[in-house]
């Protein structure tokens, strides 16, 4: 680590840094909570606005269309697009093809908004009658989520995580302890086979493998997803656990020996227990694989009721293409437990990423 | 051998024997198979299937009479000179950066971290929205811009210009980018998407620096050297087997890309990001034409090795192992 | 001392913690995977996995009525519907992953998974209540793939002539007989096609004969290929001719009486008729429901015949919806019962008078509930017996390719690029030898 220059200057670039890194994300929580009518205003909206009608002594949800403005130089009136207005003020700019020119707003041209599927006309209310208020759309976060099954996904994307890295877990600290504590031909060599695999761009045998399971009636559920990490074959998680164990000193096994324990004693008493930091980083690293996966549930799940949550925010994309509200709130949702796990465990993180680094 | 030695062969056999399987279920078995698929022609949603050899059929088909194949691996290609450096140099400056002792600088770095952690799915979504020429962040942010700098004022179309020659239009007379919509500024759109990743480049360049002894630091400060030179002659040589390590994942990484292919574009416009693991997905899951998919899967594998093994080769040259003897 | 003991408990239960949760995640896990591995399989003998499109709404109800009321009626049977918006690629990736379903739905371009389905011919021998002759020839025939019965009909759409009355008896001419001519046809729609404002654009077309399936000109002599599908058969004299005259409904000297298919993009050519802008418009059974709705009067007349030579050419877009079974089924038994009965009279009567299909069965056909039920059309008989000369339009398991190949060269005979289009003659040379690569193609797979 260095010593800045200046740490006032470097806090800023830092923190402009991060603005900007972070800008994406911001946003979708931004458009995560808008009203209808999203894409309509001129300018960038951070804020969700919703735009009331004052009428009959109440006030109606509507969505603004345009307006009727009054052109202050020579005072023609024309009627534009919201879009056309700078602003919301009663004096304001107003961009048309001609060019743009200051304008007083008469009028809004709105249309209220339903709660069925039917469309309300659209019609003229005064300047003064139609406010703008914050209003953030919660009922997004529910609508978006019901509309992909989310709790569907959720029950099969737990499922599928849980077991996975369970079973990278407990298979791999298995391998990794036989290659790190027994000796036999051929050691040396099926290490360095192992380590080659991670090499291997899965797409070479992904279709044998899909053929494979095809066979065994597994297509369409969820076991293709996790049935393969219980064999050890994440030679990453082995590696590290190999490594781990490697600095262990052999006395604890000989301790647990002469106690009367067999070696898968050993393995289970001591050894895993004792592995715990290299099982927290395999497990954090296993539960963001699992969760993000996407090519697997992909190829492998096909009705509706078997989706992960990332396969089925691909489907909601599909089905609402244009409704980036829902699509941003379902995201965000959909995002939550990996930016969660990050934030608290970002130790873990950090070891797991520069530990991939170090084998080389 | 004595018996203790054969028990222990034994047990250490036993233990790895999941991975045994595993290996031989999961990897060297269908890395043959689909070796031999690739010598095939195999439907497997036609109902009277049979996997039927067909030689050389589908390489020759695959080299001679398939524009789409060079159209994906021209487009991978293009994807990976452009953004591998890019990665390097980006992932080397953050670290940098965050390399100071500074307080909350490790809030700073959980916060480059953070797009990492959502996966491809939800960054091609939330790039998606981002990259919309008509509503999207970027361009609603640049037409305010070119609201406030004046529509005709020559620094307007200076920069709607030199952005539209790297990220195409939205359409003619537009001053606006057309980003993942136009044919031309698709692929650097993602590539600039790509960067948003930057994250883990960074982690593991952060290790890199702080493995650096001080030592050197200080004796090169002692003999007067600047900070340019510092980082040249020590930084860059002590961070070679990191740039190593993340040039090769790179190499891998980037001919692999699918997802945001997938989800953003579909390949489009007009075969502006057909990548070439996508051309093969296509291929083997929706055609079902699963031995020509084979054949593009070992091409694409043949092609990564042969990348991979000259940057190995090419190592000794460049790549600094503080305590070996070369 | 209650502090020490509560402190050891709370010590022991946090160590036991880890693994109680673990043991929960695993029996959670082990649960979900097991739930969404299973197929339903409630306290019934037999459940049938029946794929079914979700097309439209009506489309849906049809297919929930099948399934509940098959259980009512058989309760040791469960019905599993599985709705899909596109049941051809469902039932691609299906029978690619070895997921297939026990029964199901299929319309046009069914003959893509003809080796998929069961061959029929033996229960249909067996069962004394299903009667071939009881439907419409056509359709049978449709069903057939390299002689063997492969699914049972239920319904045979085909393309009539949508006509508007009113605008007929503005331009004061008689309605289309059962036998009028193509002759008469243009005639019609020449009377029918007026400028009323004189600006030189159309404001009325006489005809819209829509997409070619409906109106098959080069299967009115009903020949594509020979018997076997080894030679195609696709240029001849009447093909020709008839393409020629097609082309000059747009483009003839005489003047347009049909608009352009860009001319039609801008309303869609439904709405066009809906809002009177044609008087004339080809569809099959589907736009029924749709046309019910218009506020002008309306009938349906068959196709025209075609005059060429002193010989008479008639012929119409035929396709059928049927039941098939997958060959692969475990419980074929009763995967037949339920098609049968899905294509039995009774299931055919409910779903012809709930405006779903257009009954294939003839007694049902020809019944006064169906033809006489007193909603437009009246001329509900030209669907029936327009199927006396229909014609499959996907008549060959490869046709979706041989239609792709088929598309860009009719554009360039009826749309044309550039206001160049080329001649009917080049564009039957052309689909012919398009055809036949394809043929050769398949044939020498098929006999490898």
């Amino acid at each position: 680590m260095s010593k800045p220059l200046s740490p006032i200057l470097a806090h800023a670039v830092l923190l402009a840094a991060t603005a900007v890194m972070l800008l994406p994300l911001a946003w979708m929580v931004s458009t995560s909570l808008k009203q209808s009518g999203l894409g309509m205003a001129r300018g960038i909206e951070w804020l969700p606005w919703k735009d009331v009608c004052y009428e009959d002594g109440g006030t109606i949800d509507v969505v603004t269309l345009g307006a009727r403005v009054h052109l202050l130089p020579d005072g023609k009136t024309i009627e534009v697009g919201l879009k056309s207005l700078a602003s919301r003020s009663k004096v304001t700019a107003v961009h048309v093809p001609e060019g743009t020119f200051e304008a007083e707003v008469i009028a809004y041209r709105v249309r209220p908004v339903t709660h069925d599927e039917r469309t309300a006309e659209a019609r003229w209310a005064p300047w003064a009658s139609v406010q703008r208020r914050i209003a953030p759309r919660w009922r997004n976060y529910t609508e978006a989520l019901t509309k992909m099954r989310f709790w569907a996904c959720l029950a099969n994307t737990l499922a599928v995580t849980f077991l996975g890295t369970l079973g990278t877990i407990l298979s791999s600290s298995l391998v990794g302890y036989g290659f790190a504590r027994f000796r036999f031909p051929g050691r040396g060599f099926l290490f360095l086979v192992l380590l080659s695999t991670m090499m291997l761009p899965p797409i070479v045998t992904m279709i044998p493998v899909y053929l494979l399971f095809r066979e065994l009636h597994w297509i369409d559920t969820l076991l293709p997803l996790f049935v393969p990490s219980w064999f050890g074959i994440n030679a990453f998680a082995v590696f590290l656990f190999r490594q781990y164990y490697m600095t262990l000193p052999f006395d604890l096994d000989d301790a647990a020996r002469i106690d009367g324990c067999t070696a898968l004693g050993i393995y289970t008493r001591i050894l895993l227990p004792l592995a715990r930091p290299v099982v927290a980083t395999v497990g954090i690293f296993c539960f963001t694989h699992y969760w993000l996966d996407f090519m697997g549930p992909l190829i492998y799940l096909n009705t509706i009721e078997k989706f992960t949550l990332m396969l089925g925010l691909y489907m909601f994309k599909g089905a609402y293409t244009t409704q980036w509200r829902y699509l941003m709130a379902a995201t965000l949702v959909v995002s939550l437990p990996c930016m969660l796990l990050f934030l608290f465990g970002q130790r873990f993180f950090v070891r797991g990423v520069v530990l991939s680094g170090l084998k080389v | 051998m004595s018996n203790r030695r054969i028990r222990e062969s034994l047990n250490g056999y036993l233990f790895i024997s999941p991975w045994i399987v595993g290996f031989c279920v999961f990897i060297a078995g269908p890395m043959v198979a689909s070796l031999l698929l690739s010598f095939c022609r195999y439907d497997p949603s036609a109902v009277r299937e049979s996997v039927r050899w067909a030689g050389l059929a589908n390489y020759t088909r695959l080299f001679t009479d398939d524009p789409l194949f060079w159209k994906s691996l021209s487009v991978t290609f293009r994807y990976s000179i452009v953004s591998i450096p890019l990665q390097l140099a980006g992932g080397l400056a953050l670290a940098l950066l965050l390399n100071q002792r500074l307080r909350g600088i490790a809030g700073y770095r959980a916060a480059f971290y953070l797009p990492v952690v959502l996966g491809g799915v939800a960054t091609s979504l939330i790039w998606m929205w981002l990259f919309s020429s008509s509503q999207g962040l970027i361009n609603i942010g640049l037409a305010r811009l070119f609201d406030f700098l004046g529509r005709d004022s020559w620094i307007s179309i200076a920069i709607a210009r030199s952005l539209q020659s790297v990220f195409g239009k939205v359409e003619e007379g537009s001053l606006l980018p057309g980003w993942t919509s136009s044919e031309r500024g698709a692929l650097n759109s993602l590539i600039l998407m790509s960067l948003w990743g930057l994250g883990g480049s960074m982690i593991i360049n952060l290790a890199g620096l702080q493995a650096i002894p001080k030592v050197f630091y200080e004796a090169a400060e002692v003999d007067g050297a600047g900070r340019w030179s510092r980082f040249w002659r020590i930084t860059l040589p002590l961070l070679s087997p990191t740039i190593f390590f993340n040039l090769i994942m790179g190499i891998i990484g980037s001919f692999q890309v699918f997802t945001q292919g997938f989800i953003m574009t579909g390949g489009g416009p007009n075969y502006a990001t057909h990548f070439y693991v996508l051309y093969a997905y296509r291929n083997g899951f929706e055609y079902f034409k699963m031995g020509y998919a084979s054949a593009l899967a070992w091409i694409l594998f043949l092609i990564i090795l042969a990348f991979t093994l000259v940057v190995v080769r090419s190592s000794s040259a460049w790549v600094y192992y503080e305590a070996q003897k070369r | 001392m209650a502090t020490g003991t509560a402190k050891s408990v709370l010590r022991r239960l946090s160590s036991a913690l880890p693994t109680v949760l673990l043991a929960c995640g695993l029996v959670l896990s082990l649960i979900q995977v097991a739930r969404t591995t299973a197929r339903e399989a409630p306290d019934r003998r037999v459940t049938l996995d029946f794929l079914w499109p979700t097309y439209t709404p009506q489309k849906v109800r049809y297919g929930e009525h099948l399934a509940e009321r098959y259980m009512e009626l058989h309760p040791d049977v469960h019905v599993n519907l599985i709705l899909t918006p596109n049941p051809y690629r469902k039932l691609q990736v299906m029978v690619a992953g070895r997921t297939t379903p026990d029964v199901v739905w299929l319309g046009v371009g069914w003959h893509q998974f003809a080796e998929a389905l069961l061959p029929l011919d033996t229960w249909v021998e067996r069962d004394p209540a299903l009667r071939p002759g009881d439907y419409f020839p056509g359709l049978w025939e449709a069903v057939k793939w390299r002689g063997s019965v492969r699914a049972l009909p239920s319904s045979g759409q085909t393309g009539v002539i949508y006509y508007n009355k009113d605008l007929f008896d503005e331009a004061g001419l008689e309605y289309p007989a059962p036998d009028w001519t193509w002759d008469d046809m243009v005639r019609m729609a020449r009377a029918l096609t007026r400028d009323f404002d004189g600006d030189g654009i159309i404001d009325q077309y006489g005809l819209q004969l829509g997409q070619i399936y409906i109106v098959p000109f080069f299967l009115y002599d009903g020949q594509v290929a020979d018997p076997d599908w080894r030679e195609a058969r696709l240029d001849t004299p009447v093909s020709r001719a008839l393409l020629q005259r097609y082309q000059a409904l747009m483009y003839g000297d005489d003047g347009s009486v049909m608009p352009t298919p860009t001319a039609s993009a801008e309303l869609g050519m439904l709405p066009m008729f809906e809002a009177g802008r044609t008087a004339m418009h080809a569809a099959s059974g589907y736009a029924i429901e749709t046309f019910r709705t218009v506020q002008f009067d309306w009938d349906i007349v068959s196709l025209p015949r075609f005059e060429f030579e002193g010989q008479y050419y008639r012929a119409t877009g035929l396709w059928e919806e049927e039941f098939a079974v997958l060959w692969d089924t475990d419980a074929p038994e009763d995967a037949w019962e339920f098609a049968r009965w899905c294509a039995g009279e009774e299931q055919i009567r409910w779903a012809a008078l709930n405006g779903h299909i257009v009954p294939g069965h003839k007694a049902v056909a020809f019944s006064d509930a169906y033809l006489r039920s007193g909603k437009r059309p009246e001329n509900m008989r030209a669907f029936i017996d327009s199927q006396a000369f229909g014609v499959p339009i996907y008549p060959h398991p490869w046709w979706p390719r041989i239609s792709a190949e088929f598309d860009p060269i009719i554009n360039q005979c009826l749309i044309g690029s550039e206001g160049k289009r080329i001649t009917a003659q080049a564009a039957l040379a052309q689909m012919h030898h398009a055809l036949q690569a394809v043929l050769d193609e398949y044939n020498a797979e098929k006999d490898r």
